[in-house]
């Protein structure tokens, strides 16, 4: 008998899902900020959106990267997508999640947009491949077998 | 590489030269299990065997292969991929001792729980944390509490002592059974000139949790109190092996009825036969747990109560409860124990404190142990002082043993795995109780100390499969 979703995974896969996005959200933020030349006007609206306090330009990207106290952070975030994985015993996942934790846990100079820029691509690529594991893994519908799809192209073309 | 040219002097680094190394002798010649090992090293090159040990230790961090300390951590489990050899014949004879000690700790255990009298002092038994008033009356099916047990043992050179009983929530199965499966993985060639015996243990867990439950065809669930507990990687991998699905308290409940149900969202609810539990306090977790428990409508693998056996003061009792109850000497000895209760015993304990082990009763995971001999000069008096006092205060929390100089095997070092050096090292070895009695797989999970004496992965220590070979 195969095991049955229990609510304690669907809540891991649930939270897995938002805390991507937290990434795919900061990151792609940050990324259009350091494009633009770090506003200093864009970032303070920045930090008031998610509720930082703005103490420079450095300050935030560095928060915003690597502190593992703040929700806001792409570490904290990839840290708790490890976390929330490692439960769900979906190896290949956990596998891109542990990749994803390296890539942001690669430190740069926040003050180097350069820098910041390069690592915030890595993190979005290891994120972007992330989701796409965990959408065929754990919820896409199983691929039906291939005389199933058969039937069903015969059906539809008659 | 031939065989000299690794085992040599600047490739292997001896600390403890008063230990028996059970992998090379004095001259650094490989002991005869080990000599085919050596020689498919050797064949294989040191520059593969680094390469494939670094690649498998990649790959079990990526996996999730974890033992963490600390709670949220994410901390690879250390290992080192040269195994420990041990004979058919010697492991047999392990095997023969812990079912006589499992059949012992069992019926023990079936005497508390009907108000017999055992030849354990009473005051011993009811000043157990783990001893439960309220389940005298009860007994599991088959009289069977104890479905998994994992014993601590040392080798001194010549035999294997057993230090420990772990029979609440014992871990350990599943970290022998991934480092094989890593091991078979990345580096077959070392056991090619082996044949070595099957480790399934799930195998016989599962029987022992179908023969726990009154239902024919139970419905079980393995219950953790999730990521957060440092052993969680093996609560999951056991599921996965098991079959039956990783469940936490939140996903339980008792229903009005008084059963243990599983919640499936959209499905409704399916009723609970038997829970490996891989937690203590039941009702912190599933609320009314304990009382579905004792009202048998669900059935606990270990069953509830089996702490007051895994008691350090009880453990003391042991050879005279298998003297008891099988009429026999016990088949696997253990280091002589001074339990402080007795007048004569805390005499011998201040006598001798700085030549002994000290356990608090309760503790685990290496917590709870002070190695006197391991402190020197003024440190020692002043531990030794401390710890005289405390067993004074509290004589009932604390047992005293015999130092046991317990043997030591080959790593590769952290730094090169070309570099060889000693460590001190455990075996785990587990037994599962079922309807047939208890039954040893053969194998079970070898623990090297990484600092100091202490082998415990709670307390930093690091594996190697073990192999029962023919």
């Amino acid at each position: 008998m195969r095991s049955p979703v229990v609510p304690s995974m669907l809540y891991r896969i649930y939270w897995t899902g938002r805390y991507v996005e937290r990434i795919d959200l900061v990151a792609r933020s940050l990324l259009t900020l350091v494009s633009d030349g770090m506003d200093e006007g864009l970032l303070k609206r920045l930090a008031a959106n998610l509720g930082l306090e703005y103490l420079g330009a450095r300050d935030l990207v560095c928060r915003l990267l690597y502190d593992e106290s703040s929700p806001s952070s792409i570490l904290h975030a990839a840290k708790m997508i490890r976390l929330n994985l490692h439960g769900l015993g979906a190896e290949r996942a956990l596998r891109e999640a542990n990749l994803l934790v390296l890539a942001a846990e690669d430190r740069v100079d926040c003050s180097n947009p350069e820098e910041v820029r390069k690592h915030l691509e890595d993190v979005l690529f290891a994120a972007n491949k992330l989701g796409r594991i965990i959408e065929e893994d754990l919820v896409a519908p199983p691929t039906p077998p291939e005389h199933v799809l058969r039937d069903q192209l015969l059906h539809q073309q008659q | 590489m031939a065989v000299g040219e690794l085992l040599n002097w600047r490739n292997v680094h001896l600390q403890y030269t008063d230990r028996y190394n059970e992998v090379v002798d004095e001259n650094l010649n490989p002991r005869r299990e080990y000599e085919a090992l050596f020689s498919s090293l050797a064949s294989m090159g040191t520059q593969r065997f680094s390469e494939e040990v670094r690649n498998a230790s990649t790959i079990a961090f990526l996996e999730g292969f974890t033992f963490n300390i600390e709670p949220g951590q994410y901390r690879p489990i250390p290992m080192d991929f040269i195994p420990r050899i041990i004979t058919r014949e010697v492991f047999e004879g392990i095997a023969r001792g812990l079912k006589q000690r499992a059949y012992a700790l069992n019926k023990f255990l079936q005497d508390v729980y009907s108000g017999e009298k055992t030849i354990v002092p009473e005051e011993v038994i009811y000043s157990s944390k783990y001893f439960y008033p309220d389940l005298i009356g009860l007994q599991p099916r088959h009289g069977i509490f104890i479905h998994v047990y994992g014993a601590d043992l040392l080798f001194d050179g010549a035999r294997f002592l057993v230090i420990e009983d772990n029979l609440r929530v014992p871990s350990g199965a599943a970290y022998q059974v991934k480092i094989r499966e890593l091991g078979e993985r990345f580096l077959p060639g070392l056991r090619e000139e082996y044949r070595i015996l099957d480790y399934k243990p799930w195998e016989l867990l599962l029987e022992a949790m179908r023969d726990a439950s009154w239902a024919r065809d139970p419905f079980m669930v393995l219950l953790s109190d999730g990521p957060y507990d440092s052993a969680y990687f093996e609560h999951r991998y056991l599921a996965g092996l098991l079959g039956i699905p990783l469940v936490e308290g939140s996903d339980l409940r008792v229903d009005e009825r008084g059963y243990v149900v599983l919640r499936v969202p959209g499905e409704g609810e399916v009723q609970v036969d038997v829970i490996y539990r891989r937690i203590e306090d039941l009702d912190i977790f599933v609320p009314g747990l304990s009382k579905a428990y004792a009202d048998g409508k669900v059935a606990l693998v270990n069953a509830w109560g089996t702490g007051v056996a895994d008691d350090k003061l009880v453990y003391h009792y042991v050879p005279s409860l298998i003297r008891e109850y099988l009429g026999e000497d016990p088949l696997i000895p253990q280091p002589k124990t001074y339990a402080p209760i007795d007048p004569r015993d805390l005499m011998e304990i201040t006598r001798r404190i700085r030549e002994l082990v000290v356990k608090t009763r309760e503790g685990y995971g290496g917590f709870g142990t002070i190695v006197l001999p391991d402190y020197k000069g003024e440190v020692l008096e002043r531990v030794a002082r401390e710890v005289l006092d405390r067993i004074i205060r509290e004589p009932e929390h604390y047992i005293a043993q015999e130092l046991v100089k317990f043997s030591t095997t080959l790593l590769h070092s952290d730094s090169s795995p070309l570099l060889l050096r000693d460590a001190p090292i455990d075996l785990r070895v587990f037994t599962y109780y079922t309807a047939r009695g208890p039954q040893v797989p053969p194998g079970g999970l070898s623990r090297y100390a990484r600092h100091g004496m202490i082998t415990n992965n709670s307390s930093g220590g690091g594996i190697k499969e073990t192999w029962v070979v023919d």
